[in-house]
């Protein structure tokens, strides 16, 4: 009982672990409300439609389903010219499906809805509301409507979604605690100023932790890699080396926040819990357990301004999506920006933390 | 004028919130000299260590330290010196020659030269048979003694002793004074801070009684007790700075969180 009374007077001494106490179930709870807003109010549902009918019957339905499609407004329709490039839309992450209309209209087939499963979410609601709305256009006779995978094998769980988010948070997790912990360990001990009276910069010193913790990550993601696809099954269809690009960056970037965090703050338990506050919004909120295009309008935008977001995507469309590099550009290229920002003002702090 | 002397000119540290750990101290201490630095806690005695081994800025004032500005050219004053504390800058899962081989590395040194280099300082404090064992299960003392060593690999021409027998057995204490004792031979310069009074009596040719920042007294301890009229270093401590405990709130910013 005196342990119990000594810890809480202890604690309730730290405003810093005082205020995050308070605040992270607040957050977090209020982050599970927003997330989960209700059923059924997904709507704008983006779709890639190739339309192979310029006459006919297949016309007048392409017709008709633009209409209905917005006038309920659950779907976006996005028109494109080949197949080819509607595809390209998916793994791009700018569609969620693609919808073909042949000329042959209403025979069975004549429709093609191809989803992506990586999504499966999102890939049941359009299924479901595409075929909704082709019930509304073609009352009884035929069902026109096949569906598709985009992807190049049937997935078989919702785990195929999240196995390249959990890579990415593994990543970055380790990256953020791992370095403020090596940091902290090598000042409570005090050899960080046998480092800091050595004749070598203070940027190498926090470079030199940067590159260990980044390989650390790197080992890490491999761990965690290996651990899905023997374990559960989970099949990786894209290039490993454009994989391992998009994780260095992210390991980079988030390397770059635990030492801004490190020197930002007083001392190890505040930076840990800073870190933490970071650490559990974006986990929840960057897409890795629910997709980013279910969250609610000004959610979205959140999540989309988080950098785990990107990585996260940038991964599933690599590896479950086998996209190239030309279908990841803007994920990679906001992650190389985030990466630079982070370090370029990480190792300055730093440099000011460690020479009062 | 690349010597081992060090000169400071009204060297200051004012932390942040105001208080001023070091108050323009000026004092000199000649190459090769062993010289004491004494003080209550709190006085400013790690400050003013921590501010000569480039490890914080002075607000105001400067020193020189083997001829090289603290303030302009931390690097070359780095180069010049040895760090010793009673915080032991040795790393626990390396082995004793790893980590001499890692010190030794980040002083631009290497290869062959470096391997006997740490073999001698290693049989210099009876640690060779230790060279490969982990420093984690090394006692306190031998790990102080791997941690002067440490200190040396670059041939320093000064050597800051901060405390470097605080904590250690009667055994070691004895070790380090010897080999305290023998470097000054060698003509290095020393700067010890400590608070076993008959340590610094001993060792000290000449020594500085340091509190609130300022100097008190300096000269050889000799000089100092007969001018004073104390019989020892230790009453003349006491009247230099007074009988009452220290106690003060956030008086120690020098080894602070952020250290």
């Amino acid at each position: 009982m005196r342990i119990a009374q000594k810890d809480l007077t202890e604690f309730s001494r730290s405003k810093m672990r005082m205020a995050s106490f308070m605040l992270m179930p607040i957050i977090l709870i209020a982050l599970f409300g927003f997330m989960f807003p209700g059923t059924g109010s997904i709507g704008h549902i983006p779709l890639a439609v190739v339309d192979q009918a310029s006459s006919g019957p297949g016309a007048a339905f392409a017709e008709a389903f633009s209409k209905v499609s917005s006038s309920s407004g659950q779907l976006r329709l996005t028109y494109y010219a080949t197949l080819e490039q509607a595809k390209q839309a998916v793994v791009g992450g700018s569609a969620s499906g693609v919808l073909i209309i042949y000329p042959n209209y209403p025979a069975q087939g004549s429709v093609v809805l191809i989803v992506d499963n990586t999504d499966p979410t999102v890939a049941a609601q359009l299924e479901g509301t595409v075929d909704s709305l082709i019930r509304l256009i073609s009352s009884g006779g035929d069902q026109p409507l096949v569906v598709q995978s985009i992807a190049p094998w049937a997935p078989t769980s919702e785990f195929e979604f999240m196995a390249p988010g959990f890579v990415g948070v593994t990543v970055v997790m380790a990256g953020m605690a791992g370095l403020a912990a090596a940091v902290a360990r090598e000042r409570e001990i005090g050899t960080m100023d046998g480092l800091m009276v050595a004749p070598i910069s203070r940027s190498s010193i926090i470079t030199g932790k940067a590159v260990a913790q980044t390989i650390r990550g790197l080992i890490q993601a491999a761990i965690v890699v290996l651990v899905v696809v023997l374990f559960f099954g989970v099949k990786i269809y894209g290039n490993p080396l454009y994989i391992v690009l998009v994780l260095l960056l992210g390991d980079l970037g988030f390397v770059g926040i635990g030492i801004i965090a490190t020197s930002a703050a007083s001392d190890q338990e505040s930076a840990t819990m800073v870190l933490m506050m970071l650490e559990f919004p974006m986990i929840f909120l960057s897409g890795v357990l629910y997709p980013i295009s279910q969250l609610p309008g000004w959610l979205q935008d959140v999540a989309w301004a988080i950098p785990l977001s990107y990585m996260v995507e940038a991964l599933r469309r690599l590896m479950v999506l086998n996209a190239g590099l030309g279908s990841i550009t803007w994920p990679l290229a906001y992650m190389l920006i985030f990466a630079a920002a982070s370090m370029g003002l990480a190792i300055p702090l730093f440099n000011r933390a460690v020479t009062r | 004028m690349e010597n081992g002397g060090i000169t400071a000119k009204d060297l200051t540290k004012v932390f942040p919130g105001g208080f001023v750990a070091v108050d323009h101290v000026s004092f000199e201490v000649k190459d090769g000299e062993l010289f004491g630095l004494l003080g209550p806690n709190g006085a400013g005695k790690s400050t003013l260590i921590r501010m000569l081994t480039t490890l914080l800025r002075p607000t105001e004032g400067d020193a020189l330290v083997g001829g090289h500005s603290v303030r302009t050219e931390p690097d070359k004053v780095r180069l010049l010196i040895g760090v010793v504390s009673d915080k032991l800058i040795v790393y626990d899962r390396l082995t004793a020659r790893e980590n001499l081989r890692f010190f030794g590395e980040l002083y631009g040194l290497g290869g062959k030269k470096l391997e006997n280099r740490i073999d001698e300082l290693l049989e210099e404090v009876n640690l060779s048979r230790f060279a490969d064992k982990m420093v984690g299960t090394f006692s306190t003392g031998m790990k102080q003694r791997l941690n002067l060593v440490r200190a040396l690999l670059h041939n320093p021409k000064v050597l800051f002793l901060d405390e470097p027998t605080l904590g250690l057995d009667p055994q070691t204490v004895r070790f380090i004074k010897d080999l305290i004792l023998q470097l000054h031979e060698s003509g290095i310069t020393m700067i010890l801070t400590t608070h076993e009074m008959d340590l610094a009596e001993k060792l000290s040719e000449r020594l500085a009684i340091v509190d609130h920042g300022k100097i008190l007294a300096i000269g050889p301890p000799k000089e100092l007790e007969e001018k004073n009229g104390a019989e020892d270093l230790e009453s003349l401590f006491l009247i230099l700075t007074g009988r009452e405990l220290r106690d003060s709130l956030g008086n120690m910013p020098a080894r602070g969180p952020r250290g």
